[in-house]
Protein backbone atom coordinates (compact mmCIF):
# COMPACT_ATOMS: atom_id res chain seq x y z
CA UNK A 1 0.00 0.00 0.00
CA UNK A 2 1.17 3.98 -0.85
CA UNK A 3 1.83 6.21 1.79
CA UNK A 4 -0.75 8.28 0.51
CA UNK A 5 -3.21 5.59 1.05
CA UNK A 6 -2.13 4.49 4.23
CA UNK A 7 -2.48 8.61 5.15
CA UNK A 8 -5.94 8.59 3.96
CA UNK A 9 -7.26 5.46 5.55
CA UNK A 10 -6.04 6.40 9.33
CA UNK A 11 -5.82 10.10 8.97
CA UNK A 12 -9.04 10.29 11.07
CA UNK A 13 -7.32 8.34 13.63
CA UNK A 14 -3.99 9.37 13.67
CA UNK A 15 -1.90 12.26 12.86
CA UNK A 16 0.82 11.99 10.09
CA UNK A 17 3.33 14.36 10.02
CA UNK A 18 5.87 13.92 6.55
CA UNK A 19 9.58 14.84 7.73
CA UNK A 20 11.38 16.70 5.06
CA UNK A 21 15.11 16.11 5.25
CA UNK A 22 17.97 16.71 3.46
CA UNK A 23 17.97 15.28 0.22
CA UNK A 24 19.91 11.71 -0.03
CA UNK A 25 20.67 11.99 -3.83
CA UNK A 26 20.58 15.59 -5.14
CA UNK A 27 22.83 16.46 -8.49
CA UNK A 28 25.78 17.75 -6.58
CA UNK A 29 26.24 14.20 -4.93
CA UNK A 30 28.72 11.80 -5.36
CA UNK A 31 25.21 9.02 -6.76
CA UNK A 32 22.75 11.83 -8.03
CA UNK A 33 19.31 10.07 -8.31
CA UNK A 34 18.07 9.73 -11.91
CA UNK A 35 14.36 10.41 -11.82
CA UNK A 36 14.63 13.59 -10.50
CA UNK A 37 17.06 16.40 -10.27
CA UNK A 38 17.79 18.58 -7.04
CA UNK A 39 20.66 20.27 -5.69
CA UNK A 40 21.20 19.72 -2.28
CA UNK A 41 19.04 23.13 -1.03
CA UNK A 42 21.62 25.43 1.06
CA UNK A 43 19.09 27.28 2.82
CA UNK A 44 16.03 26.73 4.60
CA UNK A 45 13.66 28.57 2.36
CA UNK A 46 15.10 26.69 -1.19
CA UNK A 47 14.83 23.23 1.16
CA UNK A 48 11.26 24.40 2.10
CA UNK A 49 10.85 25.31 -1.99
CA UNK A 50 11.95 21.65 -2.50
CA UNK A 51 9.58 19.86 0.17
CA UNK A 52 6.19 21.67 -1.40
CA UNK A 53 8.02 20.34 -4.70
CA UNK A 54 8.11 16.85 -3.54
CA UNK A 55 4.98 16.93 -2.12
CA UNK A 56 3.23 17.44 -5.17
CA UNK A 57 5.49 15.39 -6.98
CA UNK A 58 5.09 12.27 -5.00
CA UNK A 59 1.06 13.24 -4.90
CA UNK A 60 1.31 12.70 -1.04
CA UNK A 61 -1.08 15.34 0.64
CA UNK A 62 0.22 14.38 4.13
CA UNK A 63 1.18 17.57 6.04
CA UNK A 64 4.53 18.53 5.92
CA UNK A 65 7.32 19.64 7.98
CA UNK A 66 10.88 20.59 6.85
CA UNK A 67 13.49 19.42 8.76
CA UNK A 68 16.00 22.25 9.65
CA UNK A 69 19.45 23.22 8.25
CA UNK A 70 21.37 21.19 11.26
CA UNK A 71 19.13 18.85 10.04
CA UNK A 72 17.99 18.14 14.02
CA UNK A 73 15.12 15.93 13.16
CA UNK A 74 16.76 13.34 10.89
CA UNK A 75 20.02 13.53 13.46
CA UNK A 76 17.51 12.04 16.77
CA UNK A 77 16.27 9.99 14.45
CA UNK A 78 18.53 8.53 12.68
CA UNK A 79 16.31 9.12 9.30
CA UNK A 80 18.52 9.25 6.31
CA UNK A 81 17.82 8.48 4.12
CA UNK A 82 13.94 7.83 4.44
CA UNK A 83 12.42 6.41 7.35
CA UNK A 84 9.09 5.39 9.22
CA UNK A 85 8.00 6.13 12.77
CA UNK A 86 5.06 5.86 15.15
CA UNK A 87 4.68 7.66 18.28
CA UNK A 88 2.00 6.86 20.84
CA UNK A 89 -0.48 9.13 22.87
CA UNK A 90 1.92 9.02 25.68
CA UNK A 91 5.35 10.42 23.12
CA UNK A 92 6.40 7.12 23.22
CA UNK A 93 8.36 5.47 20.57
CA UNK A 94 5.60 2.83 19.71
CA UNK A 95 7.70 1.49 16.31
CA UNK A 96 10.58 2.03 14.67
CA UNK A 97 10.80 1.59 10.78
CA UNK A 98 13.98 0.40 9.26
CA UNK A 99 16.04 2.55 7.76
CA UNK A 100 15.28 2.85 3.60
CA UNK A 101 15.80 2.49 1.33
CA UNK A 102 16.02 -1.16 1.79
CA UNK A 103 14.29 -1.95 5.60
CA UNK A 104 11.80 1.17 4.71
CA UNK A 105 8.37 -0.59 4.80
CA UNK A 106 5.35 1.14 4.50
CA UNK A 107 3.39 -2.18 5.40
CA UNK A 108 5.17 -3.09 7.99
CA UNK A 109 3.72 0.49 9.42
CA UNK A 110 0.43 -0.01 8.68
CA UNK A 111 0.35 -3.24 10.45
CA UNK A 112 2.01 -1.90 13.56
CA UNK A 113 -0.03 1.42 13.07
CA UNK A 114 -3.47 -1.11 12.60
CA UNK A 115 -2.80 -3.15 15.92
CA UNK A 116 -1.77 0.30 17.98
CA UNK A 117 -4.46 1.58 16.91
CA UNK A 118 -7.14 -1.08 18.21
CA UNK A 119 -5.07 -1.31 21.44
CA UNK A 120 -6.10 2.31 22.07
CA UNK A 121 -9.52 2.39 20.83
CA UNK A 122 -10.59 -0.87 22.57
CA UNK A 123 -10.73 0.38 26.29
CA UNK A 124 -12.64 3.62 25.29
CA UNK A 125 -14.96 1.44 23.13
CA UNK A 126 -15.64 -0.52 26.59
CA UNK A 127 -16.23 2.12 28.56
CA UNK A 128 -19.03 3.84 26.74
CA UNK B 1 31.66 -11.32 19.26
CA UNK B 2 32.49 -12.19 15.82
CA UNK B 3 34.42 -9.77 15.38
CA UNK B 4 36.41 -9.68 18.35
CA UNK B 5 37.20 -13.51 17.68
CA UNK B 6 38.78 -12.35 14.08
CA UNK B 7 40.57 -9.81 15.83
CA UNK B 8 41.72 -12.05 17.78
CA UNK B 9 42.66 -14.08 15.59
CA UNK B 10 44.21 -11.74 12.95
CA UNK B 11 46.18 -10.28 15.93
CA UNK B 12 47.12 -13.86 17.20
CA UNK B 13 48.43 -14.62 13.68
CA UNK B 14 50.16 -11.13 13.17
CA UNK B 15 51.57 -10.81 16.33
CA UNK B 16 53.67 -14.13 15.85
CA UNK B 17 54.58 -12.95 12.72
CA UNK B 18 55.70 -9.64 12.14
CA UNK B 19 55.94 -7.79 15.36
CA UNK B 20 59.38 -9.11 14.99
CA UNK B 21 61.96 -7.26 13.39
CA UNK B 22 61.59 -7.45 9.65
CA UNK B 23 64.60 -9.63 8.78
CA UNK B 24 62.32 -12.50 10.21
CA UNK B 25 59.51 -11.44 7.65
CA UNK B 26 59.46 -14.48 5.24
CA UNK B 27 61.51 -13.31 2.35
CA UNK B 28 61.27 -15.43 -1.23
CA UNK B 29 65.62 -15.52 -0.96
CA UNK B 30 65.70 -17.77 -4.24
CA UNK B 31 63.25 -15.66 -6.55
CA UNK B 32 60.49 -18.44 -7.65
CA UNK B 33 57.36 -16.45 -6.76
CA UNK B 34 57.03 -18.38 -3.19
CA UNK B 35 58.37 -19.08 -0.19
CA UNK B 36 59.19 -22.50 1.10
CA UNK B 37 59.49 -24.11 4.42
CA UNK B 38 63.46 -23.14 4.77
CA UNK B 39 62.81 -19.18 3.38
CA UNK B 40 59.86 -18.73 5.99
CA UNK B 41 61.63 -17.71 9.21
CA UNK B 42 58.27 -17.96 11.51
CA UNK B 43 57.21 -20.56 13.78
CA UNK B 44 56.04 -23.98 11.75
CA UNK B 45 52.53 -24.16 12.62
CA UNK B 46 51.78 -21.15 10.85
CA UNK B 47 53.59 -21.96 7.95
CA UNK B 48 51.43 -24.92 7.51
CA UNK B 49 47.90 -22.69 8.22
CA UNK B 50 48.86 -20.07 5.58
CA UNK B 51 49.88 -23.08 3.15
CA UNK B 52 46.65 -23.74 2.44
CA UNK B 53 47.04 -26.34 -0.33
CA UNK B 54 49.98 -28.10 1.74
CA UNK B 55 51.96 -28.31 -1.14
CA UNK B 56 55.15 -26.96 1.09
CA UNK B 57 54.89 -23.90 -0.36
CA UNK B 58 53.33 -20.41 0.36
CA UNK B 59 52.69 -19.04 -3.08
CA UNK B 60 51.66 -15.63 -4.36
CA UNK B 61 47.99 -15.83 -3.17
CA UNK B 62 48.62 -17.67 0.02
CA UNK B 63 51.30 -14.68 0.28
CA UNK B 64 48.59 -12.07 0.12
CA UNK B 65 46.42 -13.73 2.60
CA UNK B 66 49.43 -13.39 4.67
CA UNK B 67 49.95 -9.51 3.69
CA UNK B 68 46.22 -8.73 4.04
CA UNK B 69 46.16 -10.27 7.78
CA UNK B 70 49.55 -8.11 8.44
CA UNK B 71 47.26 -4.90 6.97
CA UNK B 72 44.39 -5.51 9.35
CA UNK B 73 46.66 -6.21 12.43
CA UNK B 74 48.25 -3.04 11.50
CA UNK B 75 44.86 -1.42 11.16
CA UNK B 76 43.60 -2.85 14.49
CA UNK B 77 42.88 -5.81 13.84
CA UNK B 78 39.91 -7.09 11.39
CA UNK B 79 38.31 -3.41 11.90
CA UNK B 80 35.24 -3.64 12.55
CA UNK B 81 34.13 -4.59 9.00
CA UNK B 82 33.97 -0.84 8.66
CA UNK B 83 37.78 -1.11 7.56
CA UNK B 84 38.01 -3.91 5.25
CA UNK B 85 35.33 -4.61 2.38
CA UNK B 86 33.58 -7.75 2.58
CA UNK B 87 34.58 -8.26 -0.68
CA UNK B 88 38.25 -7.60 0.15
CA UNK B 89 37.71 -10.20 3.09
CA UNK B 90 36.15 -13.34 0.72
CA UNK B 91 38.73 -12.56 -1.43
CA UNK B 92 41.37 -12.45 1.51
CA UNK B 93 39.81 -15.95 2.29
CA UNK B 94 39.23 -17.42 -0.85
CA UNK B 95 42.82 -18.30 -1.68
CA UNK B 96 42.43 -20.45 -4.93
CA UNK B 97 40.06 -17.87 -5.89
CA UNK B 98 37.22 -20.38 -7.13
CA UNK B 99 34.23 -18.12 -5.27
CA UNK B 100 34.03 -19.98 -2.47
CA UNK B 101 35.89 -20.67 0.96
CA UNK B 102 36.54 -24.43 1.94
CA UNK B 103 37.03 -25.43 5.16
CA UNK B 104 40.90 -25.03 4.17
CA UNK B 105 40.66 -21.75 3.30
CA UNK B 106 38.42 -20.12 6.11
CA UNK B 107 40.78 -21.90 8.74
CA UNK B 108 43.50 -20.15 7.27
CA UNK B 109 42.37 -16.93 9.23
CA UNK B 110 39.39 -17.44 11.21
CA UNK B 111 38.10 -20.00 13.88
CA UNK B 112 37.39 -23.82 12.72
CA UNK B 113 34.40 -23.94 15.13
CA UNK B 114 33.03 -21.13 13.06
CA UNK B 115 32.79 -22.96 9.85
CA UNK B 116 30.06 -24.44 10.62
CA UNK B 117 28.12 -21.74 11.62
CA UNK B 118 28.84 -19.95 8.61
CA UNK B 119 27.79 -22.77 6.26
CA UNK B 120 24.42 -22.18 7.06
CA UNK B 121 23.30 -24.59 3.91
CA UNK B 122 26.06 -27.67 4.91
CA UNK B 123 27.37 -27.33 1.51
CA UNK B 124 30.69 -27.67 2.79
CA UNK B 125 31.56 -24.10 1.26
CA UNK B 126 31.26 -20.38 2.22
CA UNK B 127 29.60 -18.52 -0.36
CA UNK B 128 29.76 -14.70 -0.51
CA UNK B 129 26.68 -14.74 0.87
CA UNK B 130 27.14 -17.00 3.64
CA UNK B 131 29.87 -15.06 4.84
CA UNK B 132 27.94 -11.94 4.21
CA UNK B 133 25.57 -13.03 6.36
CA UNK B 134 27.90 -14.80 9.45
CA UNK B 135 29.59 -11.16 9.86
CA UNK B 136 25.81 -10.45 10.38
CA UNK B 137 26.16 -7.49 7.56
CA UNK B 138 22.41 -9.59 6.04
CA UNK B 139 20.19 -7.73 8.63
CA UNK B 140 17.58 -5.94 6.94
CA UNK B 141 15.08 -8.16 4.15
CA UNK B 142 17.59 -7.79 1.15
CA UNK B 143 16.99 -11.08 -0.70
CA UNK B 144 19.54 -12.10 -3.04
CA UNK B 145 20.96 -9.30 -1.95
CA UNK B 146 25.24 -9.75 -2.23
CA UNK B 147 26.38 -6.67 -3.71
CA UNK B 148 30.24 -6.61 -3.66
CA UNK B 149 31.48 -3.33 -1.84
CA UNK B 150 28.60 -2.03 -1.38
CA UNK B 151 25.85 -1.70 1.18
CA UNK B 152 26.80 -3.94 4.02
CA UNK B 153 30.22 -3.24 4.43
CA UNK B 154 29.63 0.34 5.29
CA UNK B 155 26.59 0.22 7.24
CA UNK B 156 26.81 2.85 10.03
CA UNK B 157 25.04 1.74 13.41
CA UNK B 158 21.52 2.69 14.08
CA UNK B 159 21.52 5.53 16.27
CA UNK B 160 17.48 5.92 16.17
CA UNK B 161 15.74 5.96 19.53
CA UNK B 162 14.65 2.30 20.81
CA UNK B 163 10.93 1.03 20.81
CA UNK B 164 9.25 2.31 24.11
CA UNK B 165 11.60 5.40 24.30
CA UNK B 166 10.29 8.78 24.79
CA UNK B 167 10.34 10.81 21.40
CA UNK B 168 13.71 12.77 21.03
CA UNK B 169 13.25 16.32 22.09
CA UNK B 170 12.93 18.04 18.95
CA UNK B 171 10.67 20.53 16.78
CA UNK B 172 10.40 21.32 13.09
CA UNK B 173 9.00 24.05 11.32
CA UNK B 174 5.92 23.61 8.67
CA UNK B 175 6.17 23.99 5.42
CA UNK B 176 3.13 26.02 4.69
CA UNK B 177 3.31 28.78 7.57
CA UNK B 178 6.46 27.80 9.44
CA UNK B 179 4.25 27.10 12.19
CA UNK B 180 6.60 25.50 15.00
CA UNK B 181 5.59 21.77 15.40
CA UNK B 182 6.94 20.13 18.64
CA UNK B 183 7.60 16.29 17.67
CA UNK B 184 8.51 15.17 21.78
CA UNK B 185 4.61 16.35 22.68
CA UNK B 186 1.75 14.44 20.40
CA UNK B 187 -1.60 14.27 20.87
CA UNK B 188 -2.82 10.92 19.81
CA UNK B 189 -1.24 8.77 17.86
CA UNK B 190 1.10 10.32 15.20
CA UNK B 191 3.09 8.58 12.18
CA UNK B 192 6.64 10.33 11.39
CA UNK B 193 7.12 10.02 7.67
CA UNK B 194 11.02 10.58 6.84
CA UNK B 195 12.19 11.13 3.40
CA UNK B 196 13.33 13.63 0.73
CA UNK B 197 12.50 13.40 -3.08
CA UNK B 198 15.57 11.76 -4.16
Amino acid sequence: MSLQKVYEQYKDRADFWWVYIREAHPTDSSRPARHVQIEQPKTFLRRKEVASQCSSGLKLSIPCVVDDMKDTVSRAYDAMPDRLYILDAKSNIAFKGGRGPRSFSVDEMENALKSLLAKAEKPKAEKE
Amino acid sequence: MMRTILTLVVFTLTGHLFAQDPSRRPVDSDGDGKISRKEFSGPGELFQRFDVNQDGFIDEKEREAMRAARRQGGRGGFGGVQGMPMREFFHTLDTNNNQQISKGEWELLCKADDFKKADTDKSGYITPRELFLFLGMGQGDRSGGFRPGRGGARERPDRGPAVGSPAPKVAAKTMADEKTIDLSKVMRTTVLVFGSYT
